[in-house]
């Protein structure tokens, strides 16, 4: 029962972020939220990673599916570690009050965009394989891939300045500074993971 | 009833006054208009910039656009 109300709770959450983000995020940021929602971001990365894993390495070599489906968690984890212990970190350096609980709970909502462009991407493949040609139909294809990207990249971005305004209490001009800040690191974090062929875009 | 309502009132401005006010000095007009946009249902915003900024990546890299595309696909 409690699962199940949780559930709603996470539902009208999902909702809130889309239409009313801003209210969504206030409300997220109070200590009286429950923080177990999260365990459904979680259970819905683990559903991409057992997909993903099976779409790169199909069923005929179980070992290694284990690996891809290990790398992809493990590489999600420690992007997800490392963004909320930098957010917390810088965010108390420049004056922030929030806690880390706080911060990962709000960033953990800004992996929905993350976690349906990586789905939409990934079905799109199996649908649509690349190379896009360009004839009208590859061009109306890319037409769409992109507005769909950025999109969902733009409600990314609104999430993770919500995340730092109301889980660090900052002002713009140091949420601008936090960001600045973040993005060679986070460039840096993707060479890595690109490195050891974890993935190409990374899950963040 | 009338002390529900005060009650309720200062819960508010308690909640308003959670995060410092926004202020971007010569620029806070403009913020203040543009915020509404991001803050109730953003996908309106998101909609139309994405379409602007997709023409516009058309425009000016052509091919190398849709090449670009290819490798997103990749990318999951």
């Amino acid at each position: 029962m409690a699962a199940f109300r949780l559930f709603i709770l996470f539902s009208r959450n999902c909702a809130g972020c889309i239409t009313a983000p801003y209210a969504t995020y206030r409300k997220l940021a109070k200590e009286t939220t429950d923080f177990e929602q999260s365990l459904y971001i979680i259970f819905l990365s683990v559903a991409y990673f057992g997909f993903a894993s099976i779409v790169r390495s199909g069923f005929n070599n179980p070992f290694l599916l284990t690996l891809k489906f290990n790398a992809l968690v493990i590489g999600a984890v420690a992007g997800f570690l490392f963004i909320t212990g930098v957010y917390f970190l810088l965010g108390r350096a420049l004056g922030g009050t929030g806690t880390i609980k706080t911060i990962a709970f709000l960033w953990s909502f800004t992996l929905l965009p993350t976690i349906i462009w990586f789905f939409g991407t990934s079905i799109l493949y199996l649908l649509f394989p690349p190379p896009r040609t360009l004839s009208i139909p590859g061009k109306t294809y890319s037409l769409f891939f992109t507005i769909f990207s950025l999109g969902l990249l733009y409600w990314k971005l609104i999430l993770a300045y919500l995340t730092l305004r109301f889980g660090i209490k900052l002002d713009l001009y140091r949420i601008v500074f936090i960001a600045l800040i973040m993005l060679p690191l986070i460039g840096l974090y993707s060479l890595i993971m690109y490195h050891f062929k974890i993935f190409r875009i990374p899950f963040l | 009833m009338k002390d529900k309502t005060y009650q309720l009132l200062v819960a508010k401005m308690k909640e308003i006054s959670e995060v410092p006010p926004q202020e971007i000095g010569p620029f806070t007009p403009l913020y203040k208009r543009f915020v509404p946009y991001v803050k109730f249902n953003p996908w309106k915003s998101a909609l139309a910039l994405s379409i602007v900024l997709t023409l516009v990546l058309y425009l000016f890299f052509g091919i190398r656009w849709i090449r670009l595309i290819s490798l997103l696909q990749l990318g999951f």
